[in-house]
This record gives C-alpha cells, sequence and structure tokens, in this order.
C-alpha cells in the first residue's frame, strides 16, 4: 500500500467526499441508498466503486463531517444510516466553491484552446 | 464541533474494536443482499446476482484495512514491525548503544540519586502524618540585643514546654518529643539495638497516628510525677525483630536498663517525623528513669535527652499566632547555675519537614542543593552528549534512510521508526540509572547527613518516576534533531554514487553541542577545584590542640543507673594506672572532652563594674582539668605552669587563662599574678599561675573566645567524665585494650571503653568541604568522561568521513604531523571556545558557591586555570586517537573505497 497517494486519486477522494455530502444534505441515508442516488442523478456516468464508497463514509465519519445511527429500513431490516453534520455543511460549501472554481478554470482553458 | 463528533467517532472505534467490526459486516452484509435483490429484479438468475453483488462492492478486505489504517491499530502495527528493527540495529552497533546508554545511564543516575535525597529531605511529608501540613512546628528564638545576634533552636526545656501548655487552653494540640537515640533493648536473653524516643501523651493523637496493634499512650501516661514505663514499638521494628508476634504485647523489657512494658504497636509507615526514624516511643515522664546520657551534669547544649522538640496543630492561622503569642509569654529563660540568661525568648514556627523551618540553614544542605545543581549540569552534558551521538548516526545511516524514502517510506513513518530507537536506547538508560542511583542515593546519604538513622530505601516511586520520565524525555528530545535531519528531502544529492565525494559538512549543531559540553565541564572542574582547596585550607586551621594520636576515652554502658560517680572515682585511679604504660605518653582527664561542651560561669574582675567581651563570644567558658592536661591536648602553655598535685583545696585557688583572654583582660601586662572571682563576687580571687594557647571552643572555624582553666581538685561539685590519652606513635591499639582491662574492676557492668580520637571530634565540622570536594570531583570526572566521549565520537566521524580526503592529503606527501595537526586543530578550536565559555560562566555562577568556600574566592585564578588546562588536555587526547589514525590511513585503499 503506498503510502504517498498520487495527486489523481487524491482528487477523486476529495470529490467523492463531496458527492456524498451533498447526497446526504438531502436526507440521512444508509450508504447503499447513497451509491444509488449518486449513480441515479449522474445518469450512470458517476459509478461509486463500493470499495471506495465506504472507505470515504469512514472518512468523513472520522473528520466529523458525518455521524451515523443503526435505524430500521422501509423493509424493517437494519443499516447504518448516515447523517451530515454542521461542520459537514460548512466544508461541503467550500468544497463546492473549490470545486465550481476549478471547473471553471478548466473549462476556459478548454475554450481558449 | 466537528473535532468531537470526529474524537467520539474514533476513541468508538478504539475501544470497541471487535463491536465495531461486526458493525462493519453487517453493513456490508446489507449492502450485498440490496445488490443481490437489484440484480434479481433486473432479471439475473439468484446465484449471478449475488456474485456480481459481491464483486461490485470490490475488496471488502481494502475497506476493512481502510478502517484499521485509520484507528490505533495502525500504530500497533508499526511498533511491532519497527521495534525488532530497531533492536537489530542497535545490536549491529554495540559501541553507540553502549556510549548512549552508559551517558544516560551515568547522567539520569546521578540525578536520580540527587533528586531522591533532597525529595526525602525537602519535599516528602512524614509518612503515617494525617494531614502533615497542618502541623508545625515550633522554635525558639534567643535574641541578646545588648550583646548582639539572635539564633534559632528547636530544643525546649521540659519545665518551658509544661508553662507553655499550661498557658494554652486544652483546645489547641500541643506535643513534643525529643531526638532518637541509640539504646540497647534487652528481650530475655536478646539483646536489640534500637532508636528510642521520649515523646508526650498527646504525641500520637496529634499526628493523627493509629495503633496497629494494642495501643498508644494515654493522656494518664503524661503526669511526671508518677513515670508509667510503657512502649510503643514502630511497624517496621516489630515486623523486624519481633516477627510481629502478637504476644510482644504487654511483654516486659529491658530498654537501656530500665523495666518498660510493651503496649503496642504504632501503625505501618510511620517512624516519627525526623528523617533519622524511630523504633520505639516511651513517655516523656520516663526519662532520667534510664540513667540519662547526658542529663542533669552534662554539657549544657549536649542536653541531648531533656532537651524536646515542641510540636502543635493549629486549627488557623490566627490560632497559630495566638499559640505564638501565649508561648512567647509563657516560656521563661531556664536559670543555669550561676549565670543569668538576659536574652528574650520567643516563638516561632515552622512547617513539619524540619529542613525547610528556620533551623535550615546547615550547612551539609547548602552544599546538597549546589551539588544537584551540579548533577543537572551533568544531566545536560549528557543529554548533549546523547544528541552528538544520535546525530552522528543519524548522519552515518543518511544512505539507508534516504534509500527507504525513495522507496516511499513516508517521513512520518521514519519519524516514528527513529523515535521507537530513542525510546528503546532511553528504556536501557532508565534501567542503568536506576541501577546507578539506587547505589548513588545510598552514598550521597551517607555522606551529606551520616549521623541520620535513614528509613526507607533510598529508591522510591517518586524517584522511578523521575528516572523514567527524564530517560524518556532526554531519549526523545536527543533523537529529535537527528530525525529531524533525516527529514530533509534532499535525496538526490544523498543517492548520488560516490557521496564520499561530496565536502564534509561539519554540523554547526554538532560543534556547538560540544563546545557547550566543554564549557559546563570546565564549571564543573573549577567547582571541584574550589572546594579541594577549601578543604585543604580548613583541614590545616589550628584548632589548638595536636591531634594526631590523641584520644577521649570513657567507660560505656548500656544498663540505667547513672555511673557518674563511679566513672568519676574509677578515672583519677585509672589515670595513675595508664601512666605506668610503655605506649602511653601522657594521660590527663577532665570533666568533660574538649569541644564537646563548655561551662560557663559569672566571673567578676576586682575593681572592674563590667567584664570586657570578644565580639560574638558569649562569656568566657571555663574547663575543669586535671595536672598534664594541656601535655595530653598538646595545648600550649605561653606563660607560666600547669596545675600541679599540689593544688587542692585547702591550698591557694588558682586558675589558667587562655592568651585572647589574658590579651582582653590585661592588655600589655602580663596576667601571672593577676586573678578574680568566679561565681560570687566577694568570693575568693582566683590567681592566675598560667596562660595557655588559644583552643577553639566548638567550631573549627571561630572567632576568638575567652576561656580559662581550672583544676578539677579545687572544685568538688565538678567531677572527672573523660579521660585524655596521648599515646605513643601506632601503640594506640594496645593501650586502648590495656585501657579496657585497667577500667573492668574499676566500675560494675562496663560494656567496653568508648574511644575517640581527637580526629573524629572534628570530623563533622569538616564534613560540609569534604562533601563538596567528594561530590565535585566525582561529577567532574563524570562529566569530563561524558564530555571525552562526546568529543570521541565527534571526531572519529569527521575522520571517517573524510577518509578520502586524508587518503589525497597523504598521497600528496603529508606527513603524519600535518595530518595530526589538521584533525587536532578542528577538535582544539572548538574545545577553546568551550573552555572560554566555561571560564566566563564559572565566574558569572562564583557567587552561587562562594558562602560555602574557606579561603579561596570563587573567581581564584589558578583554579580556573588548572580546570581549563585539564579539560584541554583531556580533549587533546580524546582528539588524538582520531587524529592518528587518518594519519595511518593506507592511501590505496581510502582512495579506492567509494
Amino acid at each position: 500500500m503506498p503510502a504517498t497517494t498520487s495527486p489523481k486519486s487524491d482528487l477523486l477522494a476529495g470529490t467523492l467526499e463531496m458527492l456524498i455530502l451533498r447526497t446526504l444534505t438531502l436526507g440521512s441515508l444508509h450508504g447503499y441508498a447513497i451509491a444509488q442516488h449518486i449513480g441515479k442523478l449522474s445518469e450512470g456516468v458517476l459509478r461509486v466503486e463500493q470499495g471506495s464508497l465506504y472507505p470515504a463514509l469512514e472518512r468523513l465519519l472520522n473528520k466529523g463531517l458525518a455521524t451515523v445511527k443503526w435505524a430500521e429500513t422501509p423493509t424493517k431490516r437494519q443499516a447504518r444510516y448516515y447523517t451530515i453534520t454542521r461542520s459537514g455543511r460548512k466544508q461541503l460549501e467550500s468544497k463546492a466553491a473549490d470545486y465550481d472554481r476549478v471547473a471553471a478554470a478548466i473549462a476556459r482553458v478548454m475554450r481558449e484552446a | 464541533m466537528s473535532r468531537l463528533d470526529g474524537l467520539r467517532h474514533r476513541l468508538h472505534v478504539l475501544l470497541q474494536r471487535g463491536a465495531y467490526a461486526g458493525e462493519v459486516e453487517r453493513e456490508l452484509r446489507f449492502h450485498t443482499e440490496l445488490e443481490t435483490l437489484a440484480n434479481t429484479h433486473a432479471g439475473l438468475p439468484e446465484r449471478d446476482a449475488e456474485l456480481l453483488a459481491r464483486r461490485s462492492l470490490g475488496n471488502a478486505t481494502y475497506y476493512r484495512e481502510e478502517v484499521r489504517r485509520m484507528t490505533l491499530d495502525r500504530l500497533f502495527d508499526r511498533i511491532r514491525q519497527d521495534a525488532p528493527y530497531a533492536l537489530r540495529g542497535l545490536a549491529r552497533s554495540p559501541g553507540f548503544t553502549a556510549a548512549v546508554v552508559l551517558t544516560l545511564g551515568l547522567g539520569v543516575g546521578v540525578n536520580g540519586a540527587m533528586f531522591s535525597f533532597l525529595d526525602r529531605v525537602f519535599l516528602q511529608p512524614p509518612s503515617g502524618v494525617t494531614r502533615p501540613e497542618a502541623v508545625r512546628r515550633l522554635y525558639l528564638e534567643f535574641a541578646n540585643d545588648s550583646r548582639g545576634g539572635r539564633y534559632v533552636s528547636d530544643n525546649i526545656r521540659y519545665p518551658q514546654f509544661a508553662a507553655f501548655r499550661a498557658a494554652l487552653d486544652s483546645s489547641i494540640a500541643l506535643a513534643a518529643f525529643s531526638s532518637t537515640d541509640s539504646v540497647t533493648l534487652r528481650d530475655g536473653d536478646r539483646r536489640l539495638p534500637a532508636y528510642e524516643a521520649y515523646v508526650t501523651p498527646e504525641y500520637f493523637s496529634l499526628l493523627g497516628v493509629r495503633a496497629a496493634a494494642g495501643r498508644l499512650f494515654a493522656q494518664s501516661e503524661g503526669d511526671v510525677a508518677t513515670p508509667t514505663p510503657v512502649a510503643v514499638l514502630s511497624d517496621e521494628f516489630w515486623h523486624r525483630a519481633f516477627d510481629a508476634d502478637p504476644t510482644v504485647l504487654g511483654r516486659e523489657v529491658r530498654i537501656a536498663g530500665a523495666v518498660y512494658t510493651i503496649v503496642g504497636v504504632a501503625q505501618p509507615d510511620f517512624t516519627g517525623i525526623d528523617i533519622s526514624a524511630a523504633d520505639l516511643w516511651v513517655p516523656a515522664n520516663t526519662y532520667g528513669a534510664s540513667g540519662g546520657r547526658g542529663g542533669a551534669g552534662g554539657p549544657w547544649y549536649q542536653t541531648f535527652g531533656s532537651s524536646w522538640h515542641p510540636i502543635a496543630r493549629p486549627s488557623s492561622a490566627a490560632a497559630e499566632r495566638r499559640l505564638l503569642a501565649r508561648g512567647t509569654n509563657a516560656i521563661r529563660p531556664v536559670r543555669m547555675q550561676g549565670f543569668v540568661y538576659d536574652s528574650t525568648i520567643s516563638v516561632r514556627s515552622g512547617p513539619i519537614i524540619g529542613a525547610l523551618g528556620p533551623m535550615a540553614k546547615s550547612t551539609e544542605l547548602l552544599v546538597a542543593t549546589r551539588v544537584a545543581g551540579v548533577a543537572l549540569m551533568v544531566l545536560i552534558i549528557a543529554c548533549a552528549n546523547v544528541t552528538n551521538l544520535l546525530l552522528l548516526r543519524a548522519a552515518r545511516r543518511r544512505h539507508e534512510l534516504t534509500v527507504r524514502r525513495a522507496l516511499g517510506v513516508s517521513a512520518g513513518r521514519l519519524l516514528g521508526q527513529l523515535t521507537i530507537e530513542s525510546v528503546i536506547l532511553a528504556s536501557l538508560g532508565a534501567i542503568v540509572a536506576a541501577i546507578l542511583s539506587a547505589w548513588a542515593a545510598i552514598a550521597v546519604r551517607r555522606l551529606v547527613l551520616p549521623r541520620e538513622h535513614w528509613s526507607g530505601g533510598p529508591i522510591e516511586a517518586r524517584t522511578l518516576a523521575f528516572i523514567v520520565t527524564v530517560s524518556l524525555a532526554l531519549g526523545v528530545i536527543g533523537g529529535l534533531a537527528p530525525a529531524l535531519q533525516a527529514m530533509r528531502p534532499d535525496l538526490v544529492e544523498s543517492l548520488k554514487a560516490g557521496m564520499h565525494l561530496g565536502t564534509y559538512r561539519g554540523s554547526r549543531l554538532r560543534s556547538s553541542l560540544l563546545a557547550a559540553q566543554a564549557a559546563l565541564c570546565v564549571v564543573l572542574l573549577v567547582g571541584a577545584g574550589l572546594f579541594v582547596r577549601s578543604l585543604s585550607n580548613v583541614e590545616s586551621i589550628g584548632v589548638g590542640y595536636i591531634t594526631d594520636n590523641a584520644y577521649f576515652v570513657r567507660p560505656a554502658f548500656d544498663d540505667a543507673p547513672a555511673h557518674g560517680r563511679e566513672v568519676a572515682e574509677a578515672i583519677p585511679q585509672a589515670a595513675a594506672r595508664l601512666r605506668a604504660l610503655a605506649g602511653v605518653q601522657t594521660v590527663a582527664y577532665t570533666s568533660f572532652a574538649p569541644m564537646q561542651g563548655a561551662s560557663f560561669r559569672q566571673i567578676f574582675l576586682p575593681g572592674r563594674d563590667s567584664i570586657p567581651q570578644l565580639p560574638g563570644d558569649y562569656g568566657p567558658s571555663m574547663a575543669f582539668v586535671s595536672p598534664g592536661f594541656f601535655a595530653a591536648t598538646g595545648l600550649a602553655l605561653r606563660a607560666g605552669r600547669d596545675f600541679s598535685d599540689s593544688d587542692v583545696r585547702s591550698s591557694q585557688d588558682v586558675l589558667i587563662v587562655g592568651e585572647s583572654m589574658a590579651r582582653l583582660y590585661w592588655p600589655g601586662e602580663s596576667p601571672i599574678g593577676k586573678c578574680f572571682m568566679i561565681l560570687k563576687r566577694d568570693g575568693p580571687c582566683y590567681l592566675v599561675v598560667g596562660v595557655a594557647g588559644d583552643a577553639h571552643r566548638r567550631d573549627i572555624i571561630e572567632a576568638p573566645i575567652s576561656q580559662f582553666y581550672v583544676p578539677l581538685a579545687q572544685w568538688p561539685a565538678a567531677s572527672p567524665g573523660d579521660l585524655i590519652l596521648r599515646v605513643r606513635p601506632g601503640a594506640a591499639a594496645t593501650v586502648l585494650r590495656e585501657t579496657e582491662q585497667i577500667f573492668r574492676p574499676l566500675v560494675t557492668n562496663m560494656v567496653g571503653v568508648r574511644a575517640r580520637s581527637f580526629d573524629s571530634v572534628f570530623e563533622p565540622e569538616l564534613r560540609p568541604w569534604r562533601l563538596g570536594a567528594t561530590l565535585f570531583t566525582a561529577l567532574g570526572l563524570l562529566a569530563l568522561t561524558v564530555a571525552a566521549i562526546g568529543v570521541y565520537a565527534v571526531i572519529a566521524y569527521g575522520v571517517s568521513q573524510r577518509l578520502h580526503e586524508m587518503g589525497i592529503r597523504i598521497a600528496l606527501g603529508a606527513g603524519t604531523s600535518q595530518i595530526v595537526d589538521l584533525v587536532l586543530g578542528d577538535g582544539l578550536r572548538v574545545i577553546g571556545v568551550g573552555t572560554a565559555l566555561g571560564v566566563i560562566a564559572s565566574l558569572a555562577l562564583g557567587r552561587l558557591v562562594s558562602s560555602l568556600l574557606f579561603g579561596v574566592l570563587p573567581s581564584d585564578p589558578s583554579v580556573l586555570i588548572g580546570a581549563a588546562i585539564a579539560l584541554c588536555v583531556v580533549g587533546a587526547i580524546a582528539c588524538l586517537v582520531p587524529a592518528w589514525r587518518a594519519a595511518r590511513v593506507d592511501p590505496v585503499t581510502a582512495l579506492r573505497a567509494d
């Protein structure tokens, strides 16, 4: 396991966290629902690798951007529901702003070229 | 807020690892189930649906690993991997490991010993006492404004104590105890040495001490009129001497000859509130039943048994003030025989730790605190050494470290590994330090306060905690600099082949550490030199007596009744018989041995209203001596004659004056033939028949005092107490044996003779300087050794790095001496700077020890120069070995090795 993360995976990890947080602003969801949601809204373009979903959720928990609780699903199963916290919302705002800036810059460059 | 949530989560994961892993499993299973369901709905057969689901979940192990990575498990994993690696690395360089561990062990060990001593004396309240901070010791302050000066004493006479207690209402707790004395306890046929203290009955209840067995003293056991011979043992003594046998309660034993009944055992851990531990306590009202060591008739300030140390437990600060005021009013000076005591007495208080009270200015303790400062310096030197050694090791491993970094090991991981190495070294160092501390602490106790009967081992939990903490701190701090250096990212530079071609960068940090070490060494050596000089100065002070081959002798008893009369009659007879012995040069006797006591009487000069006084002297002291006293003690007779057998009661009353007194009373004239009255103005006028040289009354360092001598034969109230023997060189042992034989038929129940040489009398006076000289020299040499190791290591490393360069120089024709000069020059430059700094520091710090020195200034040039030279010489030697090795490098091998 390389200890140093390459820039590409860094960006991806950060983006995934941002997407998860955005999803959670809609309400508390369990992991599967989050993945489905992202997949659906992005029309299948962004398929969340399950292998990276749960580590990303764990990182959010460690940073205190989300909390988790066991609860009952509509189908009477037990699942872990994730809820965004206030600092999670703040982090989402700043990450979203960063992302917009980067996207706009890329777009400008692409247009020019 | 987010921090808190995050922390809470991490804590939850950490503390409930197993449960959390279970939760993770359930979550993954849930996800797989739903995925399978979705796939089934999409039309896949069940088995394929499940497989697809599992596959798309990805590597569950990766997820689990990710979770594990974020917890402390990661830390433990790392340690499990790095520790054996570090141990192997250390085992491969035994020289380095030994140097670091030894340096740490020495530096921390010495400090552990000093800490243990200072903690015990200054910081730890006596154990077993309830709320010791509320207990106060009481002192008497004597002020004599007419003669100037005031002094504080922790002794109070029993009548004064009784008056004090009578003046207080019963709500205030007041008690007193005597200093511990060594006695023999006879239980049937067994003779047990024990330390005994007399206490008033409120002693135990005031201190809040309970009984572990039996009972403690009752209030009724305080009446002075009816002695109550009961005894309470300490728990430790009960276990040691009686194996905690419960049948000792109620048993009768003989203590110093008197019969006592053991009634109880004090709670464990309690051994009194002085540093000297007591093994048993007896009520104060039995004092005198044991025949009184030093009781009435003994030297006045050595009234060991009849002086008491008062303590109290006031309930508040205001209560304490009232207590002191009442005491000051109630206590009257004790009337001494024929002497008016015109000092005013006031009562003061101090904390229960005696070393922190108003009487605590003992020189030995001052020296001890200075030595603690010195020990700290040694610690700093040790720390600098450890840092340097670790720096060198890191420099040597640069290649290895950079390869690892290039392979992807994170900086944090490397730092962690170096820290583990430091911790291992520190732990080994702590073990060495603990062993050294245990030994050194005993040595310090014996050196500084040898007369105390120490309780408890030298190393206790607090000292161990100190040792471990300091060792770890040193190890980690020492490892910090090299670790940070290893983090520097110039990978390419270090990986270049032929790195020896790179210039040898003398590290500035290393040089400054060396210079600092050298400076501190110089300071220590200067301290050692100053104390050694002081010691030799003090030792060469004349006290008036010739101290070689001279002894005070008296028969010793261990049972009760006072043998004063017996001894008084036996001594002159023994003296007569001893005179005939071949090994005896002179024999005399006196009422008490010189420098062991003084008698004061009021004297009156004919025709004068008052007597002149020497500054700081509190009156002429008189000694009762036999003929031959001056020859026996070696005191010079300046004029006139010695006492003779014809000076008896019926003949003229005579005396011999000391020369300072003679000069003071009759300046410019011969005192022979003059006279003065003693005790009564209208009494007989005692004739001066001789003038003696001045002798010191009590201390080695003393201002001149007034003293005179009278013949024992003319003073029936005084009686012989000590025999003075001057023997021929080498005959001491035989003579003392014969003395015992001579005394045996003359006294009853003698257990032997107690002989003390004159030298041993002065030993307590010399002790502070001996102490300072010993400790400073020992620590100075220690520091020198540690610094020498450091210098050697640094220079040797430098040489090994410059091997290539040396090879070239030699190949180009450089001679041995030139190479040596080159290496030596570098090393000596640093040492020179350090020495200069050290000399400056010594001058600055000299103030701290100037009060402890004698006859030498802290800025004494010969000491400073001597220390500087010593350090430079040792440094040069430490540099020479690697320098010499550098000169013998084979140029071919050096150039080839790359």
